[in-house]
């Protein structure tokens, strides 16, 4: 039941102008910043030459690339899960899904995978900017596969805490600020971490772009995994609880 | 055994609002039923109860003997709601629409698109399967919030509202189609503010006043418990006044029109007599006011005097 619930939800997503429209500014700065890399890469590249390990395309393109992706997910995703569930509940089609025989658990998860199905095609389309430089030079996979790890976890929860907030209000513009808000907060809480003490360390564990930072450089790290999973898992669960108390009020 | 059965069951809202204080309801398999009562009576929290989009707060619901508390997948199964708003994604294409609603329902996709083609087909939609949801006229959306509730051959059908806003020739093709479902053993549970449907298409009724019942019967029952009926008769020639009629009620509200109310024993026979002695010509004739729609009105007063 939850594919059912996702692909409707996929397919739901592609029929939308906005998603569309997202989807394109996204490939369209993304390609912008590609070629941009490419063009730097190709005034250092005689330098690099001479060096002796030298940073390769993937140091130079792909990871810069992703690195503005995430930054550019952040700001959009909240665009798009500010309709998941708040557009929903404000068209009366959520009442379609509390209707049906399915559980509020099916019902949340299958609304946020079809929401990662169209993140996927998105990132999908970002990785072929890089590998488009296979045809003429090669590629550090291991390094470009955890730099996309780091981007889609990241994406994964800007998409939970997006779910959630959604979950909140019947207004999709009051869930798309709202989701701002928070993933900022998330974003810039290390920034609280400079004075070193042990609330420091805590606010630089909790910041979102500290655990994405060593993916780019190709580092994957337990830890790192464990906080994007904790923090997707309780983000889910927040909408859930939220949602099956929403019922309880009405 | 019942399509529903409510045993005591009551909603308060957060702030203290009681919107049902502790109902009892059964309607057999196979009925149609009509559930009446005027705005803010309690009517839509209780199917909001019984589909799942209300909590409630005590009591009991049985749909096909099956508790909505303790089985609420497969008291979901059982049942199919036409909400009284349009509740549809604008930009999805209406035959999706309902093999969407199958897949929530477990249907695999193909035997979705049967069953979406035979309904769509019966309402007269099926040309426009392909066209986003938004594009359909007002008619066409009630239509489709039907098929749509129909798709996963729901045993229990929950009409809310279904004609309103519809014009009287699709209400009356409308009609005809939930009959045949009805016929073909689907029990109907039918909220409207139109009397006039429910009398038409309902057997048996319960009345909600103030979150209580107050009149739970069959159609038949009810209208026999209707002492007067009034008729407004359009005469051929207009009267300037009305010779001496005792022991009739007779009102001439316009010149050519004519108000008679009479009682069940008394018939309309007398007032014939008095209209032929006198040589007044009747053209046409009808009743002032839908028989339902009387009882329904003097049941709310009384109830109203008595709290």
């Amino acid at each position: 039941m939850i594919g059912v619930i996702a692909s409707r939800e996929w397919k739901s997503l592609f029929l939308s102008p906005l998603a569309w429209s997202v989807l394109g500014v996204i490939q369209l700065i993304l390609a912008w910043i590609f070629l941009a890399q490419i063009d730097t890469f190709l005034q250092v590249q005689s330098r690099l030459a001479g060096m002796e390990g030298a940073p390769g395309l993937t140091d130079l393109i792909a990871t810069p690339l992703f690195g503005a992706a995430v930054t550019f997910l952040m700001l959009l995703t909240p665009l798009l899960t500010m309709r998941l569930i708040s557009d929903e509940l404000r068209n009366g089609t959520f009442s379609l899904l509390l209707t049906a025989p399915v559980s509020m658990t099916q019902i949340v998860l299958g609304k946020y995978l079809g929401f990662m199905g169209f993140i996927a095609v998105s990132l999908g389309l970002t990785l072929l900017m890089p590998l488009s430089l296979l045809i003429g030079g090669s590629l550090d996979f291991g390094k470009l596969a955890a730099a996309l790890l780091g981007l889609f976890l990241a994406t994964a929860s800007f998409a939970a805490v997006g779910l959630f907030i959604s979950s909140l209000t019947a207004q999709p513009a009051i869930a798309a600020i709202g989701t701002y808000g928070v993933l900022l907060f998330f974003w810039i809480i290390n920034l609280a971490a400079e004075t070193g003490e042990q609330s420091g360390r805590l606010f630089n564990w909790l910041s979102l772009q500290s655990h994405y930072e060593f993916m780019m450089r190709g580092l994957i790290r337990t830890s790192d995994l464990i906080y994007y999973l904790l923090l997707i898992a309780a983000f889910l669960l927040l909408t859930i609880r939220r949602l099956d108390n929403r019922r309880r009020e009405d | 055994m019942h399509a529903l059965s409510l045993k005591n069951l009551k909603k308060t809202y957060p702030g203290g609002v009681e919107a049902l204080k502790g109902i009892s309801l059964d309607v057999a398999e196979g009925d149609f039923f009509a559930l009446l009562g005027p705005n803010g009576a309690g009517k839509s929290t209780a199917i909001g109860i019984i589909s799942s989009l209300v909590n409630k707060t005590s009591g009991d619901v049985k749909v096909f003997g099956r508790s909505l508390e303790r089985e609420p997948e497969a008291v979901k199964r059982c049942l199919g709601l036409v909400p009284q708003e349009f509740n549809f994604n604008p930009f999805e294409p209406i035959g999706e629409i309902l093999v969407n609603q199958a897949g929530y329902h477990g249907i695999p996709r193909k035997l979705a698109w049967e069953r979406a083609e035979q309904y769509l087909n019966q309402l007269e939609l099926w040309d426009k399967r392909r066209q986003p949801a938004r594009k359909l006229s007002g008619g066409m959306k009630r239509r489709l919030m039907i098929a749509r509730a129909l798709v996963h051959r729901p045993r229990l059908l929950i009409l809310d509202e279904p004609t309103a806003g519809v014009d009287i020739e699709i209400r009356r093709s409308m009609w005809e189609f939930i009959r045949g479902i009805n016929r073909e053993g689907v029990t109907i549970i039918l909220t409207t503010h139109y009397l006039e449907e429910a009398e038409n298409l309902c057997r048996n009724l319960a009345i909600i006043n103030q979150g209580e019942i107050i009149e739970h019967s069959s159609m038949r029952e009810l209208l026999t418990r209707l002492r007067s009926e009034s008729f407004v008769l359009n005469l051929k020639r207009p009267l300037e006044g009305l010779p001496p009629h005792e022991g009739l009620w007779l009102k001439l509200s316009e010149p050519g029109l004519l108000e008679v109310c009479v009682n069940q024993e008394q018939g309309l026979n007398p007032v014939f007599d008095y209209l032929n002695r006198n040589g007044i010509e009747v053209a046409s004739m009808r009743n002032k006011q839908n028989r339902l729609e009387q009882l329904f009105i003097g049941l709310l007063q009384r109830d109203r005097e008595a709290s």
